[in-house]
């Protein structure tokens, strides 16, 4: 997230959209209250469900599954066209005066470059005009009607408050009561905090729905500000450290593209197409290099490409993400799987697909706390494990509190953790059994020269029969190559083979003099606004808030004295102030560039409209893949980028058979599937129920404690009903609208056991992420006789 | 010694069950997994096993929303409480600190505490011939630690701290809410004189969190304690054993009227 959860306290008012933060980020939810205690912060809860978030909230609207576009659409539209915006900072800090080429437009639903076949856009018109030094040409009064801010307001003008209202089902009132409150946070003095979580984002329309997130969150000037923040609430304690390592599919440590074997055939090539003309990814060579390095030490050097070869590249028109391989895993293309903590028989996409698809695997190493349903997927109900002959190795992994090593929060900030006690039995950390793999394989390929071999070989490998985590974290953070000496700053790293870093943008957390910064644990906070820069690490470079630029006004001067980050002192000529300053440290505001926070953007701005996504510059509302209504804002229905999958393998459901929405969702009782094998935990939550309305109910005869079959065109679970008032029919264009709710944790093994959520869940995923659509689906739901 | 007390303010609780967990942990207590009670609640009652426990009540309101409530429950540690009063072996025992403590070696299983208790919170096990119930952690609380439901608490719903400032803060957080419009209330039952488990309940009626209604101190203790309170841990005269089973049949069945009422005065 762009801030950390301790800023919630300084918050005016919090938007939570697609997160159950209370339930989900119990201690972060504490800081929101303390805002609304000691600031009177007003908080706001969005969400299909009255969620125990929602309990908690001074405004709450339900909010049909799906429609977070229209949603946000509209509270964009309510900005521009009542002046509730923060104009200064939309004007200098945005690419809102950045005029769009000539020929770009909007029509019908599709943006322009759609070529309907390859279900693609030749996104080449979604470009700024430039002048003859290739310049973005900007102006600065907004009016000229190829500026962003007025294709912008063109094309949210369609999100007038009836269509909103009547597409989302939030009630009209209030939708405005929400909208005056958060817009408040477009005077200078205040901000506003926007949280989301996987309810943003587990859609078709997934990755925009953050970008609408974001857009919002730089026309009220809440972005670099304390209690402001495009704020993802991630799901554990180090999903943020895991992405940053490249748990990601399409990334390399530090947010690199992984090559793809077509377009990136050598380094050289890889870096001319990667590498942006300005901004400051125009450094990116330098951290491409230094993982080469740290991948492969003395064995990369210049004159072979720092063994860029001996990476794995994408193959042309190969998806690699979840959806895609247990594709290729049913057709027989995928022999082994090494699954580390995931569980995919219980959240994978159309589960109960999926676990038939392990089913051609010839071998398959579970590591994990518990044999959890995917390492006894060849024993699952329904299944014969007789006819199933892939052989299942259980590694018995370390927990949290048997291992030492860092995790970096949703806040970016990397917290050291020391072993508590030994593992129990046989269990072994996650790096001994990495390591042990590699090492076995280093054997079996001694001496051997053929393609696979190579890379093998050439790996640097220094870990040992007992890998060390504070000799992986001094490797992650990079030294210089000659003297092993750790590197301070990532502004250190070079792209001539001299210094290697396994993640450049930790590079700082653990350093010569200062040791390891993630297990520092000072606790002053000399802003009051609890930056508290002593305790542990944020990356990058210790920011505790991202594009603090922004967070003083053009000249320099903070835009609220109780909020304050960094601000230029002239008398010293450089940026001083709580925080580490995301910006050159020494750039006064007069000079080039010295108003252009956005230092990762080549344009130095934020972008409202982006040329990076996969279905258009600007979100826009398209219905998830199984929906109620056919889409109001255009006549295509589902996102135009989005793969489809054969419709015979995963069938998708209409309305008028299926004509109940369903979500799927965490209870904070549970945390995947494991809680259910601590009797601690899963006493708490024993059992599956969906929840539904008291009209559904009527309507199906149904109780709470009935017995309910769910079904969706892909699979039926069984679950008890829990009839409340908590949920309720939507009015969606002129239809009443039932939905259900189920949360995922359940499975068929530890104490407690219930059918998986899952199998129900559609097998479509987002144009950009190919994340599944979970949260927006079609059921039917029946009592069970 | 100054009373301590633990202060719940419902309007900050979250309903997350860190509480429940803690407890568990602390005492080591097994896990219960039992049959669903058709809610988030974890269980349909506290148990000998389960000291601690939030109930959930959902609430249609007048403009057609919902309030979801979340109670902690759980011994009140009464300033006036009924369970020592009866108990015969000093099983149960009030501290100075206001600390309702049980002791399970010198209980003998009698029952009276359950009986008596107007909060309905001790609860009896067959098998060891003992009740138990929260003793807010008193261990913790004299190595200078807080209970470990305080401890757990993510939001500061729960607070542990010298009985007055926390009455005070309780006082100040009612004030704030009345001023954003809730019709908040302190609940700290004078029936009992005072509780040290001391509660900030939004607007409505305390049994709308579950409280009994009309809480009366049992007026059968005081016919007790005049005449016929046991004198060290002799206990076993049969003339007095009578007596207390046949109050004890009679607070019962008052605590079991619908409307809570002591008619038999």
């Amino acid at each position: 997230m762009t801030n950390h959860p301790r800023d919630f306290e300084n918050t005016d008012v919090a938007l939570i959209i697609g997160s159950n933060l209370a339930e989900n980020h119990p201690l972060a939810f504490r800081w929101l209250e303390k805002a609304r205690e000691e600031r009177g912060a007003k908080v706001i809860v969005v969400d299909p469900r009255f969620t125990r978030t929602a309990a908690r909230a001074d405004l709450y609207a339900p909010i049909r599954p799906g429609t977070d576009i229209a949603f946000i659409g509209g509270l964009i539209n309510l900005a521009l066209s009542t002046g509730r915006y923060h104009e200064e900072y939309v004007r200098t800090y945005t690419n809102a005066s950045f005029l769009v080429k000539e020929g770009f437009d909007f029509q019908d639903g599709y943006f322009t470059g759609y070529d309907a076949t390859k279900r693609a856009y030749d996104k080449s018109s979604w470009a700024y005009e430039t002048d003859a030094d290739g310049k973005p040409v900007r102006d600065m009064t907004l009016a000229h009607p190829r500026s962003v801010f007025q294709l912008m307001k063109k094309h949210y003008a369609r999100y007038d408050v009836e269509t909103v209202v009547s597409v989302t089902g939030v009630p009209k009132e209030r939708y405005l009561e929400i909208a005056d409150a958060f817009l408040a946070s477009a005077a200078p003095e205040k901000t506003g905090s926007l949280m989301y979580a996987m309810g943003g984002t587990q859609h078709t329309v997934g990755s925009e729905n953050v970008r609408a997130y974001a857009i919002l969150q730089l026309l009220l000037g809440n972005i670099g500000r304390p209690g402001g923040g495009v704020n993802a609430m991630r799901g554990h304690a180090n999903v943020q450290g895991s992405t940053d390592l490249a748990l990601l599919w399409d990334n390399l440590p530090g947010y690199l593209a992984v090559p793809k074997e077509d377009i990136h055939p050598d380094l050289a090539t890889y870096l001319a197409k990667e590498t942006p003309k300005a901004g400051y990814w125009t450094n990116k060579p330098k951290f491409v290099v230094s993982l080469l390095k740290a991948f492969f030490d003395a064995n990369a050097t210049r004159e072979n490409d720092f063994g860029y070869d001996w990476l794995p590249k994408a193959p042309a028109g190969v998806n690699c993400s979840h959806l895609a391989i247990f594709e290729r895993m049913s057709k027989g293309l995928i022999r082994g799987m090494i699954s580390f903590a995931q569980n995919v028989v219980i959240d994978g996409a159309h589960s109960g697909f999926e676990a038939k698809a392990m089913e051609k695997l010839e071998w398959l190493v579970a590591t994990d706390l518990f044999e959890t349903e995917t390492a006894a997927f060849w024993k699952r109900p329904g299944a014969d494990p007789k006819q199933i002959k892939t052989e299942v190795f259980l590694l018995p992994a370390a927990s949290f509190l048997e291992k030492s090593g860092s995790v970096t929060n949703t806040g970016r900030v990397l917290q050291w953790r020391h072993q508590a006690s030994k593992p129990l039995g046989e269990a072994r950390s996650d790096a001994w059994i990495a390591s042990q793999i590699m090492l076995r394989l280093k054997r079996l390929y001694a001496g051997d020269s053929s393609p696979a071999a190579v890379p093998i070989n050439n790996l640097y490998w220094p870990y040992g029969e007992e890998p060390d985590p504070e000799q992986v974290a001094r490797e992650i953070n990079g030294y210089d190559v000659a003297s092993r000496k750790l590197l301070p700053s990532f502004a250190k790293l070079a792209d001539d083979g001299s210094t290697a870093s396994g993640c450049w943008v930790y590079t700082g957390f653990f350093q010569e003099e200062l040791g390891n910064l993630a297990d520092s644990r000072k606790t002053d906070d000399p802003s009051g606004l609890g930056y508290y820069p002593g305790w542990g690490y944020a990356w990058p470079l210790n920011r505790r808030i991202l594009y603090n630029r922004a967070g003083a006004d053009p000249q320099g001067a903070p835009w609220a004295a109780d909020k304050k980050t960094i601000w230029w002192d002239a008398a010293q000529k450089k940026w001083v102030g709580y925080d580490v300053p995301d910006f050159v440290p020494t750039k006064a505001p007069g000079d080039p560039g010295g108003t252009d926070p956005f230092i990762m953007n080549a344009e130095g701005v934020g972008r409202i409209f982006s040329n990076t996504m996969a279905e258009g510059p600007f979100p826009e509302h398209y219905e998830p893949m199984e929906c109620p209504v056919n889409n109001i804002f255009s006549e295509v229905n589902l996102n135009p980028a989005v793969h489809l999958f054969d419709p015979v393998e995963h069938p998708v459901g209409s309305f008028d058979k299926y004509p109940v929405i369903c979500s799927t969702w965490r209870v904070t009782e549970h945390m995947g599937a494991y809680t259910r094998h601590i009797p601690w935990l899963a006493e708490l939550v024993p059992v599956l129920w969906a929840e539904i309305s008291p009209s559904l109910a009527k309507a199906r005869g149904l109780k709470t404690g009935d017995k309910v079959k769910i079904r969706s065109a892909r699979d039926e679970v069984e679950a008890y009903a829990l009839v409340t008032p908590r949920v309720r029919p939507l009015r969606v264009l002129g239809k009443q609208v039932e939905q259900v709710g189920l949360n995922w944790h359940f499975g068929y093994t530890g104490y407690v056991t219930g059918d998986i959520a899952n199998r129900l869940s559609p097998y479509v995923g987002d144009a950009n992420t190919w994340i599944p659509e979970y949260k927006a689906f079609l059921v039917d739901v029946e009592g069970v006789k | 010694m100054a009373e301590v007390s633990i202060l719940v303010d419902i309007t900050k609780c979250i309903g997350c069950k860190s509480c429940e967990v803690a407890c568990k942990q602390w005492w080591q207590l097994p896990a219960e997994i039992a049959s669903w009670t058709g809610s988030y609640q974890s269980h349909s009652d506290l148990s000998y096993n389960r000291w601690t426990m939030v109930l959930f009540r959902e609430k249609e309101t007048a403009d057609g929303g919902v309030d979801w409530i979340f109670r902690k429950e759980q011994c009140m540690h009464c300033q006036k409480p009924a369970c020592v009063a009866v108990c015969p072996t000093q099983a149960l025992a009030r501290r100075p600190d206001g600390i309702v403590d049980y002791d399970p070696a010198k209980c003998i299983g009698c029952q009276y505490c359950v009986e008596f208790c107007p909060f309905d919170v001790p609860r009896y096990d067959a098998a060891a011939n003992k009740i138990s119930k929260c003793n807010m952690c008193a261990d913790r609380v004299d190595a200078g630690m807080e209970p470990a439901c305080v401890k757990a608490c993510p939001t500061d719903a729960l607070t542990f701290g010298p009985r007055e400032k926390l009455l005070a803060g309780a006082e100040a957080r009612v004030a704030e809410l009345k001023e954003a419009g809730v019709a908040a209330q302190v609940y700290n039952p004078e029936a009992v004189g005072g509780t040290h488990y001391v509660y900030v309940l939004p607007q409505g009626q305390p049994s709308e969190f579950g409280f009994p209604e009309n809480l009366r101190y049992p007026s059968t203790i005081g016919l007790w304690k005049s005449g016929l309170q046991p004198v060290g841990e002799g206990v076993a005269a049969l003339s007095l054993v009578v007596t207390l089973a046949a109050a004890a049949s009679a607070a019962f069945f008052n605590r079991n009227r619908p409307d809570g009422g002591e008619h038999h005065e």
